[in-house]
């Protein structure tokens, strides 16, 4: 999915930079400094996700992991990821520096959205969790091959072609990525709860909860 | 107020009382790391002999590049010859023109590499080429005029002996450059790069935490 130095016209990786750095600051924005040695765990957690290779086909792919970071982060995901492909980049030559911003939107986007879209499933029922978190995961992958099909149709041939391309290309790992991410989310659940979107949630309702409950305390005082 | 912010912030610390569990889910995902580092950087290999340029190109971890769009620029950034790799990911073209040259490789969704070839090295093959003496020669129409000049000569002269020996070294070493090929184009992530990335994570983390912490006192 990282998309190679010199494939993109200069407006795509222009464009890309600039989502990219309005995406990462609302992500600085929301990740609370309680929450930064969590992110930080994901993205070296990303960051060697790639190394876990499916050969498929004529290509060669590679888990990617924005599903399970996007669960977890929300909006966070995205200086998570940036920071994690900006280091492959440098480390194992994945992807390059000029595509760094458009790659952060392949990955990162596709995260957030399906946080917004699954999120909300996750903490119910283990039936209905479970779900959302396999289609986190699944459909991460494949919006981040639609928007990589979005990225490439300036200078390959034809957004449909490319897009329906790296479907295929990616199904095994959507499907992969779909498990591991249903078995984060399973496994977290049991030991550590509040690492989940429900539970943080929850949690921010508690804490609201508490504030104003001394605030009545401390005007009664 | 600011006695209640206090609190809040006492109050989001049960968060962390299992770091345990944090490092247990980490070393999970790094159980499922596979011991052959892998992944698909696109590596490029070209090099000359006679009159021909052999390129060689494979994903990071050895795996070849089928049915790869090759496309070969010139020095002024003119495409000179396109094509596409075969099942061993080789594409093998004559040299048309006594320039330096960059080979692209595409093997598709956003997938690329490049090498590129000095201008000396195709010096060399060309007057290779002339040597050998075949009938057909006729590969190349900018054949050097000192051609014909020198092939009815019997006696050899120093400038001959270099030419036969340079041919000759070319088959000689080609297995040497074959190999020199594989180990460039293996040499995938290491440990080192690994854990190394790793450690700029956590000391971003490090970096963050510490003015977190400074802005508190």
């Amino acid at each position: 999915m990282h998309i190679s130095e010199g494939v993109l016209s200069g407006p795509v990786l222009i464009s890309g930079i600039a989502i990219a750095v309005a995406g990462t600051s609302i992500g600085l924005r929301k990740l609370d400094y309680e929450r930064i040695a969590q992110a930080s765990l994901l993205s070296a957690a990303f960051f060697v996700a790639s190394l876990i290779h499916v050969p498929v086909g004529p290509s060669s792919i590679h888990l990617i992991l924005n599903g399970i970071v996007g669960l977890l982060l929300g909006w966070a995901a995205f200086p998570t990821i940036l920071i994690a492909l900006m280091l492959q980049a440098v480390f194992f030559q994945f992807g390059g520096i000029t595509t760094l911003g458009v790659n952060t939107i392949i990955m990162a986007m596709p995260a957030v959205l399906c946080y917004s879209l699954f999120g909300s499933f996750i903490g119910r029922k283990p039936a209905v969790s479970l779900t959302a978190a396999f289609a986190c995961g699944f459909f991460s992958v494949f919006f981040g091959a639609i928007t990589a099909g979005g990225a490439l149709m300036f200078t390959e041939e034809g957004f449909l072609k490319v897009s329906a391309m790296l479907i295929m290309a990616h199904l095994p790992v959507m499907i992969i990525e779909g498990i591991i991410t249903a078995f984060c989310v399973g496994f977290l659940q049991k030991v550590h709860p509040v690492m989940l979107p429900e539970f943080s949630r929850g949690k921010a309702y508690e804490r609201q909860k508490f504030v104003n409950r001394s605030g009545v305390v401390n005007a009664s005082e | 107020m600011q006695v209640n912010d206090i609190r809040i912030q006492d109050n989001r610390f049960p968060k962390f009382r299992k770091p345990l569990a944090i490092i247990k889910f980490a070393f999970c995902i790094l159980l499922l790391l596979p011991h052959t580092a892998d992944a698909h950087k696109i590596t490029v290999f070209a090099w000359t002999e006679g009159d021909m340029v052999h390129v060689e190109s494979k994903f990071s971890g050895g795996k070849k590049v089928r049915g790869g769009e090759v496309i070969v620029y010139d020095s002024d950034e003119n495409q000179v010859i396109t094509g596409k790799t075969d099942d061993q990911g080789e594409f093998s073209f004559k040299i048309v023109k006594k320039t330096a040259m960059k080979i692209v490789v595409i093997a598709g969704m956003g997938h690329q590499g490049e090498w590129a070839i000095m201008a000396d090295e195709i010096e060399g093959a060309k007057v290779v080429e002339k040597d050998t003496n075949f009938p057909s020669s006729a590969v190349s129409d900018e054949s050097p005029p000192e051609k014909t000049e020198s092939a009815p000569s019997a006696s050899l002269s120093a400038d001959d002996i270099r030419l036969i020996m340079e041919a000759s070294l070319d088959k000689k070493l080609k297995p040497v450059i074959k190999m020199l090929a594989t180990s460039q184009q293996d040499h995938g992530p290491s440990v080192k790069d690994i854990f190394g990335g790793i450690g700029y994570i956590f000391g971003l983390m490090g970096v963050a935490s510490y003015f977190h912490y400074r802005k508190k006192k």
